[in-house]
């Protein structure tokens, strides 16, 4: 037995190195193990129906209050934001510059989270039957989660740009920097590579995503800048970024379809 | 057989839930461990097709490369296989201390195996067979109370 199944594992094992042909293959056993991922999830779905579960009449109160309070200011702002979204329109027409588009999005549950150190991927309750594609960027109410790798049928894979094969185009909103931000494995950790001395980037700048990707629409909040630092005075800087996203507490993430037209 | 389809869905689920960063390195290899028992004790049972589909499995619950754990379990795994006979004999203990050893082969495999595919694996490499030494002794004797369901003359 070992004689045919060695070989087969290396067979297999350079296939997958080399080609992505298996991918199908690791979709359709990643299907026969969602009992263990959403069991896995189990736990942290348990304490996350507590917490609602058990919450105080008092601290119920509060929060409807400060969730209409919220519903206010944020209607305020969405009046301004209509004024201010036609004006752009009527600038950019006389610019003859492209439209922004208008982004249709579609709410998705974590259903299930994926081991591993420095993995960081979650696998969502939406699959191709709910129009999912690979490549398909992922956000939530703070900013970009990240994005689809693998789709079945009914449920999907997520990279986050945390894991550390992520990386995304962005750029500073204070300077037009253009930047790329690459995961570290840690959940609240980016770090953005090949800043030069020079560059102008500051603590507590924000990154957006810069839509050089042609993947993700320019625009959404990526990190915000937490430290800027010179290695051994050399030519680069390290600086290291704090996802907008809340990715460890989120429950809920959006997915992003393609942009329709007004 | 249907017990030890269960224990296996329990090891899957343990090395799936998610740990702290902190803790992430030192998860145990829970698969792992319950398959070589499997392999010991019930070798006309489980044997080494199962050993390389459940590895085949955990390259896709962890999104390694296909084959690279399977490899792994099967070369381990084969190894237990051809010693299970003097090993059965031997004391939870003594096991343990086979098993951990395995673990630790396969740990090494793994770790070879991924600087050959893809980029240098980040984290400390031994934590895992440290930490499997650690809940071994539970581990085998949870299994130990399932397997007299499966061989009721035991």
């Amino acid at each position: 037995m070992l004689s045919i199944l060695i070989p087969i594992s290396i067979a297999l094992l350079s296939l997958d190195v080399m080609t992505s042909w298996l991918s199908p293959v690791r979709a359709g056993l990643s299907l026969l193990l969602l009992p263990v991922n959403v069991l896995a999830d189990a736990p942290s779905r348990l304490t996350r129906f507590v917490g609602d579960a058990v919450t105080s009449r008092a601290t119920l109160f509060t929060q409807r209050d400060e969730l209409r309070a919220k519903v206010e200011r944020l209607n305020l702002e969405l009046q301004r934001l209509a004024a201010l979204e036609s004006e752009n329109q009527r600038l950019r027409r006389l610019l003859e510059s492209k439209q922004r588009l208008a982004l249709h999005v579609r709410a998705a549950e974590i259903i299930g989270t994926v081991p591993g150190p420095s993995v960081r991927q979650v696998l969502i309750d939406k699959g191709s039957r709910d129009g999912t594609f690979v490549g398909q960027p992922v956000v939530d109410a703070d900013g970009l989660v990240g994005q689809i790798i693998e789709v079945t049928p009914f449920t999907s894979r997520v990279l986050e740009v945390t894991d550390v094969n992520h990386a995304v185009p962005a750029e500073v909103v204070r300077s037009g920097l253009r930047v790329v931000a690459v995961g570290t494995g840690s959940s609240d950790r980016l770090e953005v590579r090949h800043i030069t001395a020079s560059a102008n980037i500051a603590r507590g700048d924000l990154l957006i995503t810069s839509g050089l990707d042609q993947r993700f629409p320019p625009g959404y909040p990526v990190a915000k800048v937490l430290s800027v630092s010179r290695v051994n005075s050399g030519p680069f800087m390290d600086v290291v970024a704090v996802p907008m996203a809340r990715l460890d507490v989120v429950s809920h993430v959006l997915l992003v379809y393609a942009p329709a037209t007004h | 057989m249907p017990f030890i389809l269960l224990s296996l869905l329990v090891a899957f689920v343990f090395d799936a839930v998610a740990l702290p960063d902190v803790l992430a390195d030192w998860r145990p290899a829970w698969v792992l461990m319950v398959s070589l028992y499997w392999v010991i004790h019930v070798t006309h049972r489980f044997g080494l097709v199962w050993c390389w589909t459940v590895g085949l499995l955990t390259d896709v619950l962890t999104t390694t490369h296909l084959g690279m754990h399977a490899l792994c379990f099967l070369i381990v795994g084969g190894i237990a296989w051809r010693i299970s006979v003097l090993v059965r004999v031997f004391g939870l203990l003594q096991q343990g201390l086979v098993v951990i050893a395995l673990v630790l082969l396969a740990m090494t495999l793994r770790y070879v195996l991924s600087w050959w595919t893809t980029a240098p694996p980040t984290g400390l490499w031994l934590a895992p067979v440290l930490s499997s030494a650690l809940v071994w002794l539970p581990v085998a004797l949870t299994l130990m109370w399932l397997q007299r369901f499966i061989e009721p003359h035991h």
